[in-house]
């Protein structure tokens, strides 16, 4: 799988587990969504959806990711670092 | 609820916003001041511009008539307190983060908002309300609000957080912003609440309103801190947090998560917290459920005590 099918993968995961937590098909979130952005993503979900990505994707965030990645598209990046994939979105990068 | 009250039609006097701690201003005869309550507002919320709560807070400070060159004080922290932080704390130890490093990192973001504010609204100053003691005993929950552990340590985190924010705002700083606080008249000498001061288990009651009164209009005026007795700083007060495996009954889904996660507390019969130095441990010795998250139980002792077995 090359790193655009990782990155592809990624964000599958991320979207199911933010749908798992907030009760909606993971098809209805992208990569704009996030805290105060999203119907459901408050503070208290917050975590709960962090945790569940951590889940889904059998890795953990580090204690600063934990309190700064607010949105699917900073989860993306984060989890890009780990495996050096371009996240959708970043690709200019 | 929102709720916008003016004990005195001047729009140069003070405007108390914020979460229901600002209702008991309400009745504010001796403090010429403006009210509004915002609602279950956090400072996490307060710091996240678009969040409903900030929003519906700058709103109302519109509806308000504005504040350059008011004096603002923010009632905002309890709620962070009671839930997120004991939401928080244990999956960041796990990770490496102590209590007071991330107590430290939440005031931190806190302040560096509310000096953005002040200079944003033109603001003169604004003082923090601190969150009043805790309800007493454990307090229900649920899985929007879990809101846990015991009286005490809810109180002693509070603790942690005041001495965060007092050290942060203490005279010589140079900010316009004060910290005044009812909460150490509230407790007693080993840190459970004094059921007199929160009859309903929430609020400071509208009797206390002179009380209150009298313990901001230092702050408002120019003293960094306002704690009461004869305090001129908040204590150091080192807690000793050890985590230890709790069993979740069960968990249905993700929004379960929280809902049977309960921070527990095994104290000593007759611990005694106030001008003792305790030092601050952390133990990262979590277990993780299959949601990759903590079920753990926390022990608040003195340092000379042994800890209970798990």
């Amino acid at each position: 799988m090359n790193n655009n099918e990782n990155a592809g993968s990624h964000l599958a995961a991320i979207r199911r587990a933010v749908g798992d937590v907030l009760g909606k098909p993971a098809e209805c979130y992208g990569t704009a969504d996030g805290l105060d952005q999203t119907d459901g993503w408050d503070s208290l979900a917050q975590m709960t959806i962090l945790l569940a990505v951590e889940k889904n994707l059998g890795i953990e965030f580090t204690a600063d990711e934990l309190l700064e990645v607010r949105s699917i598209q900073a989860m993306l990046n984060a989890v890009s670092l780990r495996t050096d994939d371009i996240p959708p979105g970043n690709e200019a990068q | 609820m929102i709720l916008i009250a003016s004990t005195m039609n001047q729009p140069a006097v003070p405007l108390i916003i914020g979460d229901c701690h600002t209702m008991v201003f309400r009745q504010a005869k001796t403090l010429p001041c403006q009210v509004a309550h915002v609602g279950p507002i956090t400072a996490d919320a307060f710091c996240r511009r678009q969040s409903p709560m900030r929003r519906l807070l700058d709103q109302l400070i519109l509806q308000a008539g504005g504040v350059a060159k008011r004096t603002v004080v923010l009632s905002i922290s309890e709620i962070d307190i009671r839930s997120h932080f004991w939401r928080d704390i244990p999956i960041l130890l796990a990770r490496g983060m102590s209590l007071p490093q991330f107590v430290q990192r939440r005031v931190e973001g806190y302040l560096s908002e509310v000096r953005k504010f002040i200079e944003e609204t033109g603001a003169s100053r604004v003082v923090l309300w601190g969150p009043p003691a805790s309800l007493l005993g454990q307090a229900p929950h649920n899985d929007e609000f879990p809101t846990v552990g015991s009286n005490r340590t809810r109180n002693l985190l509070t603790h942690v957080f005041n001495h965060c924010l007092a050290t942060a705002v203490a005279p010589g700083k140079g900010d316009q912003i004060g910290f005044a606080s009812m909460f150490y008249d509230m407790i007693y000498d080993d840190f459970t609440s004094n059921s007199s001061w929160i009859p309903d288990a929430i609020h400071i009651p509208d009797d206390r309103v002179t009380d209150c009164c009298e313990r901001l209009d230092p702050a408002i005026n120019g003293t960094p801190l306002s704690l009461g007795l004869g305090m001129s700083t908040v204590p150091e007060l080192a807690v000793e947090i050890t985590v230890t495996p709790y069993e979740r009954p069960h968990r249905d889904s993700p929004r379960e998560f929280f809902k049977n996660w309960l921070l527990t507390e095994s104290t000593a019969e007759s611990i005694t917290i106030t001008g003792q130095a305790f030092t601050f441990v952390s133990d990262a010795s979590v277990a993780n459920d299959a949601f990759g998250a903590m079920s753990l139980g926390l022990q608040v002792r003195p340092v000379s005590q042994p800890a209970s077995p798990p």
